[in-house]
């Protein structure tokens, strides 16, 4: 049995925890921190990216969650945000659910909520969270195409039959897809 | 545009496609968009790592005190069932 974590370590955010267990490099603390963001839009304000980040490597740490020996830290950690965010959304489904039924035992209050499934609120931010990276591309018609097709679950070579892309085109709009991304995410708000 | 019929399984595509992007990236490719930003990620405390390894909540983040465990904080949000 090792030594017990000293008091800093313990209560260091579990991030740093991590990159101090060598789970993670510095770089990869960057790459997370670009995921998290990305994956943070539609949860609820007061919980945002840094809060989705810690959650996913607290999971980790605390065995949670084990990391599979083919799959990497970070891709793996990325997997742990997404599904702590869909985690999110099946619980307001089911309180919406429960509502729906609620309202039905009592029909004089029946009727406010339409019958719809997929949850209407989900939806309506899904939209809004696309619109945000569509806006992301706004200046670069061609990165909109590759953004579009990707939206449609289109292959790389799906994507270059429609747009009448090269193989090369569609490598260099990738890069800038890349950097926008970079870009946007690693920014601290002003 | 984009249909927005099932925004939400399309928004899963798309969300998919670019993080595999982010995962593809190189390290330096990273760090050359951080300084870009003016950042200095090989510095401790750089600001690339705030929110990660530092709180940003509140304006809290210091250094050298021990730090308040926000994830903890806030793990009520993220509960399983």
């Amino acid at each position: 049995m090792g030594e017990p974590a000293k008091f800093e370590e313990r209560s260091a955010l579990p991030a740093a925890r991590a990159l101090a267990l060598n789970l993670v490099s510095k770089v990869d603390l960057m790459r997370l921190k670009v995921l998290a963001r990305m994956h943070a839009r539609g949860l609820p304000s007061e919980f945002g990216w840094s809060d989705l980040l810690q959650e996913a490597f607290a999971r980790v740490l605390d065995g949670s969650r084990t990391i599979p020996k083919d799959v990497p830290t970070v891709a793996f950690l990325a997997e742990v945000m997404r599904s702590i965010k869909s985690e999110y959304w099946k619980r307001t489904q089911r309180h919406t659910l429960t509502l729906r039924s609620l309202q039905a035992a009592n029909p004089n209050k029946a009727a406010i909520l339409a019958d719809s499934a997929p949850n209407p609120e989900r939806m309506l931010i899904a939209v809004e969270e696309v619109l945000a990276i569509e806006k992301l591309f706004a200046g670069d018609a061609p990165a909109r195409q590759v953004i579009a097709g990707l939206y449609d679950g289109l292959s790389p070579n799906e994507i270059c039959t429609r747009f009448a892309l090269s193989t090369t085109d569609y490598e260099s709009i990738r890069k800038r897809i890349r950097r926008a991304l970079l870009k946007a995410h690693l920014r601290n708000p002003q | 545009m984009m249909k927005i019929e099932r925004a939400d399984m399309g928004l899963e595509r798309l969300l998919r496609a670019l993080e595999q992007e982010v995962l593809d990236a190189s390290d330096a490719e990273i760090i050359e968009v951080a300084h870009e930003l003016g950042m200095k990620p090989e510095l401790k405390g750089s600001s690339a790592f705030f929110g990660v390894t530092m709180l940003s909540h509140y304006g809290m983040a210091t250094q050298g005190e021990p730090m308040p465990n926000m994830s903890v904080v806030k793990r009520d949000v993220f509960k399983t069932e």
